[in-house]
């Protein structure tokens, strides 16, 4: 696992909330609502391999 | 090998200015909107009214007032529509012709394009009485509108563009 990933779901995370923060400000709280739900999209499609190795080994670890 | 590394490391900075640049640029032209829509707006207000009193105190004609008109705005609508007269147009034509050609490239809604053509309408009609109607509720459509709009302005403008630019950094930190 590269240690970029984990920078990337960092700066992610900063720029949605600013978004966030500045549509919720102007009164577009669906906007808002709609760029948290991308940035999540976004970080889990980012992630979703490395979880389904971490269930992987979890299950060779322990012969499951 | 190295220099290979620099030439790509170049491209991904190039083409992230180019794509922070890009973004800023549409969230410019849409922070900018609202005003030339307001400016379009006030432009039409005072050549109407300027209209109004050519027609209503100096009894001109209409082609001759919407001369009058046609100089506030120095191209625009009411340029068109004197353009279209000049050409032996019917008003009704004429107004019509005016609003497709000036649809296109106008900040205007399509709900401020219906009220302009109502106001056609209106001057279309030889009756004084109805004419006065259509232009008092043309200017205080554009009251309202004016009213509505020139609180938001700052703040449509100051949203679209730092929204601009962050969706700019997003799409270069996905692309990255």
């Amino acid at each position: 696992m590269d240690i970029n990933i984990v920078f990337r779901i960092a700066a992610v995370g900063i720029l949605v909330s600013v978004m966030n923060q500045l549509l919720t400000r102007a009164g577009r709280d669906e906007q808002a609502m709609l760029t948290t739900l991308a940035g999540l999209v976004v970080v889990l499609y980012w992630i979703i391999q490395y979880i389904s190795d971490l269930f992987s080994e979890v299950q060779t670890l322990f012969r499951l | 090998m190295r220099q290979g590394v620099d030439v790509y490391m170049a491209g991904k900075v190039v083409g992230s200015l180019l794509i922070l640049t890009a973004c800023f640029c549409m969230g410019y032209r849409l922070s900018i909107r609202s005003r030339l829509r307001l400016e379009e707006l006030e432009s039409i207000k005072s050549a109407v009214i300027k209209l109004d009193s050519a027609l209503e105190y100096e009894r001109l004609t209409f082609i001759q007032a919407l001369g009058r008109c046609a100089d506030v705005e120095s191209e625009g609508f009411f340029r068109s529509v004197y353009t279209a007269l000049k050409n032996n147009n019917s008003v009704k034509t004429a107004w019509k012709y005016a609003l497709e050609e000036n649809s296109a490239n106008s900040y205007m809604t399509s709900e401020d394009i219906h009220r302009l053509s109502l106001l056609g309408e209106g001057f279309e009609s030889a009756d004084a009485d109805m004419r006065e109607r259509c232009v008092k509720d043309c200017i205080d459509y554009i009251d309202s509108r004016e009213e509505i709009i020139k609180p938001d302005i700052e703040r449509d403008i100051k949203l679209y563009r730092s929204v601009s630019l962050t969706v700019g950094l997003f799409i270069v930190l996905l692309l990255i």
